[in-house]
């Protein structure tokens, strides 16, 4: 406990803030509706949290791995105090990636991450050292909105329990995106919708009028056969649920 | 009491017993319901319905946790509780909203305070905590221009009929009088097909324990639950059934 500050708020609350469930309810509610997650193969989100998104995979019967930098939330998982009910808990500092992976997965999942980084190329390389000979990284992540290939890295703040670890991050543009997993994977792809909130835009041709657009990558090893997928990355997509 | 994992009767951030506890966010937020609001609106999400810029009455809306799933989708939603102070804590949620509207509805006595009709009845989690669940899809159904969707607990039994069971009045999302009922899906098809042309479930369930996927076996919580759409017109969706199935489909499109 800090004198000046108090006690440090439990993390539970700020996990589940009304606006934090909206947004987890409509990125899972798309991953849904991306129809890509099968029953019985193994899963593993890096920078967890308390595992909101990872219960999307263990209610499906997946074998999750939870990980997350702040080992006080590492321990909040490991005694049941989050939706995952998971003891595959492990403290992994995406800045701090080991070089040799010490997971294998089906479905490696990093959702709201790789913005709070500084060197998020080095962090995907390791999702895709995780990566079993038929498995995928879910991606989700706060984006510039500008079109070039930059890394945009920025500061960011320490203070809360889903924040930064280092203090340094990054707002990546879609391109750059799309070009570090074109290196890492032989299969990338933009979903041809986005889910349906606000932090999410649907055109990305004009001026974005949300501060920190929100974008989502499908990569695999294997070739996806799936209409809701696209080979290319769409300035345009449209909410999930609802064809264009 | 534990369903599914999680401690019900406690506050999930201390030690406090719910029991006796009057502010409504003590029992919506405790983490029995995010899982499975999560998972019964991703299932929603899949079934290809006509959800969009739609005008949708919510009946049962506890604190309007799963309103957003409609306003996210430019729906406007009337937004409906029998409780007071569950409209207490919606009403400062979605203040300025104007695509909210908010009234109070007691689906067992609902007296001379109905609202009008919209396209899309919005009704999960409410029918059985009811005493008269016939009359209240009798009340909503007229309610509905185009889809009731209805989500709720069931008995597992395969026969048509309806029981009522005790319920807590002290928890802000439970009974208003003590009472709930539990049809069986036989009961609750019968019922809606009485008042609607299309009545459907679906073929998937949500993925959450308290949704069997197979009715021919005992599940792992005593909690049972199941889908419903009713509809004015023939829906097309793969994911919709009008019988009642033994097994459900993996729920993954």
């Amino acid at each position: 406990m800090s004198p000046a500050t108090g006690p440090r708020p439990d993390p539970r609350r700020r996990f589940h803030r009304d606006e934090q469930l909206r947004l987890n309810a409509r990125r899972t509610e798309h991953l849904s509706w991306l129809g890509l997650v099968r029953t019985g193969k193994t899963a593993l989100e890096v920078g967890a949290g308390l595992g909101d998104i990872a219960s999307f995979f263990a209610g499906r019967g997946c074998r999750t791995t939870v990980t997350e930098g702040r080992a006080e939330l590492v321990e909040m998982i490991r005694a049941g105090q989050s939706l995952v009910q998971s003891r595959q808990a492990s403290v992994l500092d995406l800045e701090k990636c080991p070089a040799v992976p010490m997971f294998r997965a089906d479905y490696a999942v990093c959702y709201g991450v790789l913005h709070l980084i500084s060197a998020p190329a080095e962090a995907l390389a390791f999702l895709r050292a995780c990566a079993t000979p038929t498995g995928m990284l879910l991606l989700e992540t706060p984006v510039s909105a500008s079109r070039d290939e930059s890394l945009n890295p920025c500061e960011e703040p320490t203070g809360e329990a889903d924040g930064s670890i280092s203090g340094k991050g990054c707002r990546p543009t879609r391109l750059w995106v799309w070009n570090t997993l074109k290196r890492l994977y032989p299969h990338v792809y933009l979903p041809r919708s986005q889910p349906c909130h606000d932090a999410f835009p649907l055109d990305w041709t004009g001026t974005i009028g949300t501060p920190n657009p929100r974008a989502v990558f499908v990569a695999s090893m294997t070739a996806l056969n799936s209409p809701r997928l696209a080979g290319e990355l769409l300035d345009v997509q449209h909410p999930a649920g609802r064809e264009a | 009491m534990n369903i599914a994992g999680f401690e019900l009767d406690r506050d999930w951030t201390t030690t406090k017993p719910l029991e006796g506890a009057t502010e409504p966010l003590e029992f919506f937020r405790n983490p029995y319901y995010y899982p499975l609001n999560m998972r019964r609106m991703e299932h929603l999400a899949t079934l290809g319905l006509p959800l969009f810029e739609r005008r949708v009455l919510e009946v049962g809306a506890g604190i309007g946790d799963l309103t957003e799933f409609f306003l996210d989708r430019g729906c406007s939603v009337t937004v409906t509780d029998g409780r007071p102070d569950n409209l207490g804590v919606i009403t400062k949620r979605f203040a300025g909203n104007s695509r909210v509207r908010i009234a109070r509805l007691d689906l067992d006595e609902p007296g001379d305070a109905i609202p009008g009709a919209h396209e899309v009845v919005f009704c999960y989690g409410v029918l059985y905590h009811l005493l008269y669940p016939g009359e209240a899809l009798r009340l909503l159904a007229p309610l509905a221009e185009d889809l009731l969707l209805l989500e709720t607990v069931v008995s597992r039994d395969a026969d048509d009929r309806v029981e009522l069971v005790p319920e807590s009045t002290v928890r802000c999302s439970q009974s208003l009088r003590g009472k709930g009922a539990r049809p069986t899906r036989a009961w609750i098809m019968r019922e809606l097909s009485g008042l609607f042309p299309w009545v459907y479930t679906t073929k998937t369930q949500p993925w959450h324990a308290e949704f069997p996927r197979d009715w021919t076996r005992p599940g792992p919580v005593p909690t049972t639950r199941a889908v419903f759409v009713a509809s004015r017109r023939e829906l097309s969706s793969p994911w919709l059934t009008r019988e009642l199935p033994p097994l459900h489909l993996e729920p993954t499109p």
